[in-house]
């Protein structure tokens, strides 16, 4: 009985710790979405500006660049995933790498092969753990990404892509690419955060047909100026992806901690309750038997 | 034909013989009468010189031991069927104290706790009797605990030896394998006793007490297929018994043992289990009014225990250097060892052996926790080989505990620890072996030389038993002289090392290895449903088409 008391003392001081934890990763998280939205607002002028400028650009130039014709046959196809750097987020990192292996399933279906591309610690665990190969991963920025991590991606990204799977290679040592997918997750509200998989190369050309257009004057010609904004436009879109990530990840993490700490604080309300029955029974048995022992005692004695 | 005369001489004297010779005899005969019977336990009035713990008869040939001594009464613990005892009627003194009969008959035997056969092979005969209460040998009749006891288990034997004449206690919860440990000791003296020489043989006794009868019967035939039953006597008190029986049960184990004992022999005996004992004097005690104390026992319950573990000794050499081995067993309730009966005989016992349902259920058999089970004076009787491997493997282990939880991030550690989980892992996996499957102390010393001298570190985690198994079978056939080498001196020589060092080269050469891939049962993923996807976009502005001229 003793032994039950004190084994419960032991539980409710472990939960108690454990919910000093959680709190604290709650309240960081909390902190950390505002942050991230806050770097989300102000990556926006610059990829209003560049989305702007390729219109353009786009408009006046011809639309035959390699990032913008789909290639006719797609032997190899690049998947990127985002993932986070550390755990107790929720279902974040499942519902990334699930949503990349239903995709990897397709495009095997499709008959193409896949070149695994990772972000964050959590998904190149996830891989090396069932052997699988990788052909890249970044980690150690997944919670506050900078526009230099995009870019160091983008251009492994790029670079694997003008390859081609036909080519040899990525000049890294790494596997050309004839198509390019990203897989994040996406923010909708501080309660929803969706995986979701775009293509990232090649891109689409949408018509949109519109009055006038803005005369600019190209220097030097158009083409060789898209040619150099394309790479870096998909950079742009990475940085884009990889901020939605972090203040997914926040989110996800944010609620997720929250549970816990409520489900920490029920846990130590019941194992209380039972503590104190606990006590009480340990009590009363004592009474009982020191009245039982007194109550035959006096009987002994009366005989 | 003689003349027959008469002598007045003759007859005075024979008559004076005969006054002279004559002394009034007073046949004293006590008769008490019963007062109250019923639940196994009668008061008797009259019979005042009654002994402490003597046989009284019933009027219908019924026994029973005379607990208690009150000013008027006698507290009477019946041993047997109680339907028959009614008030009023007449009992009387044995004269006995209550006591077993004794004897190398009993070898091979099953008997109840007055020593009544009761397995239907007729009657034993005994070399004498032996009062169940006896007093413990004292200080000067004992000597150290020096001598080993293989119980055959690797993990006790190098843990938590165990030397002839002490106490060990195997505490657990229910169905963590207590009574298994004590038959694989029990099983393991069968070449002893095959060797014939009374300095190794050790005689065994398993006393069960308030067991279900299945089981006592399920013991029993595993002994007679293993061959362990010719050099065991099994005392059986099963759970019909009435409560008397079960509390008596280990002290006529004990009685029966010390026979051996004082005649210079081994003796091994094991109480399955105490704490059912416990409950049964429990019980008796409170039908005789005894003041209860903590969870109802009575306050003598330590030294129920006590004064029976005490019994178990190792002797002096002048009077024989025997020996009794007690191997009590408790069951926890809940792995909780701070209740009354498990502090007691922690306290009592020369060392206990922990067996812990987790580590039962997560595969580890024994599951003795090694962390916790201590021996306090087997060190001392250890074989000096198996000293020499054994502080390293204790060493490594604890090592490995500190970081066992640690290891799900493995991959993140540095690489001394790694290397600590990684020898850890193959040591645990070393340690378990199956039940009835005693190893000889030579195979003992090159399993555990093997496993901390991290032979086995190349060998993969799930292969280890495998490779152990196959290793000892290799080692026997083609290098026999390295076990016949520990064997003969119990200690690990630079030779034998050398030699060991370059069989299990050899024999990893051979060894197959399985694939230790690593399996994930994931099912496969679905694939994604098209369309679902987005692609990045770039708008081009083109021109407006011209309208359609009407």
């Amino acid at each position: 009985m003793a032994g039950q008391l004190h084994v419960l003392r032991r539980r409710i001081r472990s939960v108690k710790s454990t919910k000093k934890i959680t709190k604290a990763q709650e309240l960081v998280a909390t902190s950390r979405i505002a942050k991230a939205q806050e770097r989300v607002a102000a990556s926006r002028p610059y990829a209003e500006a560049i989305t702007g400028v390729l219109t353009a650009l786009a408009s006046n130039a011809n639309v035959d660049h390699p990032l913008l014709v789909p290639r006719e046959q797609v032997r190899r196809a690049g998947v990127l995933v985002v993932t986070s750097d550390r755990g107790l987020c929720g279902a974040y990192n499942a519902n990334a790498i699930r949503t990349t292996e239903q995709l990897v399933a397709r495009l095997r279906d499709q008959g193409k092969e896949v070149a695994l591309y990772v972000i964050g610690r959590k998904g190149v665990t996830y891989y090396r753990f069932r052997n699988r190969d990788i052909a890249a991963s970044w980690t150690g920025f997944s919670e506050r990404p900078a526009f230099h991590d995009a870019r160091e991606v983008g251009s492994a990204l790029v670079d694997a892509f003008v390859a081609g799977a036909d080519g040899d290679g990525d000049g890294n040592g790494g596997p050309g690419v004839d198509e390019l997918h990203i897989v994040y997750n996406q923010f909708r509200s501080l309660m929803t955060q969706v995986p979701v998989a775009r293509v990232v190369a090649p891109m689409q050309v949408e018509e949109k047909p519109e009055g006038l257009l803005p005369a600019y004057e190209f220097e030097p010609d158009p083409d060789e100026l898209l040619a150099a904004l394309l790479p870096k436009y998909i950079n742009t879109r990475i940085y884009a992806a990889l901020l939605d990530a972090a203040a997914s990840e926040s989110a996800s993490r944010r609620r997720a901690m929250k549970s816990a700490t409520d489900n920490a604080e029920e846990l130590i309300q019941t194992l209380t309750r039972r503590m104190n029955s606990a006590r009480q029974n340990a009590i009363t048995q004592e009474i009982s038997e020191i009245v039982g022992g007194a109550n035959a005692l006096a009987a002994a004695g009366s005989e | 034909m003689a003349e027959l005369t008469i002598s007045s001489d003759e007859i005075r004297g024979a008559l004076e013989r005969f006054v002279s010779s004559y002394t009034p005899e007073i046949s004293r005969e006590e008769v008490g009468v019963v007062a109250e019977a019923g639940d196994g336990i009668a008061r008797v009035e009259g019979l005042p010189s009654t002994m402490a713990n003597e046989l009284l008869e019933f009027a219908d040939g019924t026994l029973g031991v005379a607990l208690n001594l009150d000013v008027r009464e006698i507290g009477v613990v019946v041993l047997g069927d109680f339907a028959g005892i009614e008030e009023g009627q007449q009992v009387k003194r044995t004269g006995r104290v209550l006591s077993v009969p004794v004897g190398d008959a009993f070898l091979g035997r099953v008997v109840n706790p007055l020593g009544q056969p009761i397995d239907a092979l007729g009657d034993i005969e005994h070399e004498a009797f032996r009062e169940l209460e006896l007093q413990a040998p004292n200080v000067m009749v004992r000597q150290p605990v020096k001598e080993p006891l293989q119980t055959g288990i690797k993990a006790i034997d190098a843990m938590t030896a165990i030397g002839r004449g002490q106490r060990q206690l195997i505490i657990g919860d229910r169905r963590t394998g207590k009574t298994t440990i004590a038959l694989d000791t029990i099983l393991n003296q069968r070449d002893n006793w095959k060797s014939g020489d009374p300095k190794r043989q050790v005689r065994c006794i398993y006393v069960a007490i308030g067991q279900k009868a299945s089981t006592i019967a399920a013991v029993k035939a595993t002994f007679e297929e293993h061959g362990a039953m010719e050099y065991t006597t099994i005392v059986a008190s099963p759970a019909s018994d009435p409560a008397g029986f079960k509390y008596l049960a280990p002290y006529a184990g004990s009685a029966i043992g010390q026979q051996w004992m004082y005649a210079g022999k081994h003796v091994l005996i094991v109480f399955d289990d105490l704490s059912k004992q416990a409950e049964a004097y429990r019980a008796v005690s409170l039908l005789l009014r005894r003041p209860p104390g903590r969870e109802a026992y009575p306050g003598d319950v330590f030294y129920l225990h006590s004064r029976l573990l005490e019994r178990c000794a190792k002797l002096s050499d002048e009077l024989g250097g025997g020996s009794m081995t007690g191997l009590p067993i408790i069951e926890t309730k809940a792995n909780d060892i701070s209740a009354y009966i498990p502090t007691n005989v922690i306290s009592i016992t020369d060392g206990q052996i922990f067996l812990e349902s987790d580590l039962f259920n997560s595969g580890v058999r024994p599951a003795i926790n090694v962390g916790t089970s201590v021996s306090r004076v087997g060190g001392n009787a250890q074989v000096k080989g198996m000293k020499d491997v054994a502080g390293r493997l204790r060493l490594d282990l604890a090592q490995f505990r500190e970081l066992e939880a640690f290891a799900a991030f493995a991959s993140d550690l540095d690489k001394a620890s790694r290397a600590l989980l990684e020898r850890g892992a193959r040591l645990v996996e070393l340690l378990k072996q199956p039940q009835y499957s005693p190893f000889s102390v030579e195979e003992e010393i090159i399993s555990v030389w093997a496993g901390t001298t991290g032979q086995l570190d190349d060998v993969p985690v799930g292969d280890v038993r495998r490779f152990e198994t196959e290793f000892l079978q290799y080692v026997r056939h083609s290098r026999k002289e390295l076990i016949g080498g520990i064997a003969e001196t119990k200690r690990l020589n630079d030779d034998t090392v050398t030699g060991l060092t370059d069989a299990i080269a050899n024999f990893k050469k051979m060894f197959l290895a399985k694939d230790d891939k690593v399996r994930v049962n994931e099912p496969a993923a679905q694939p994604m449903a098209n369309g679902t996807e987005d692609t990045e976009k770039i708008t081009r502005v083109v021109p407006p088409k011209p309208q359609q001229q009407s």
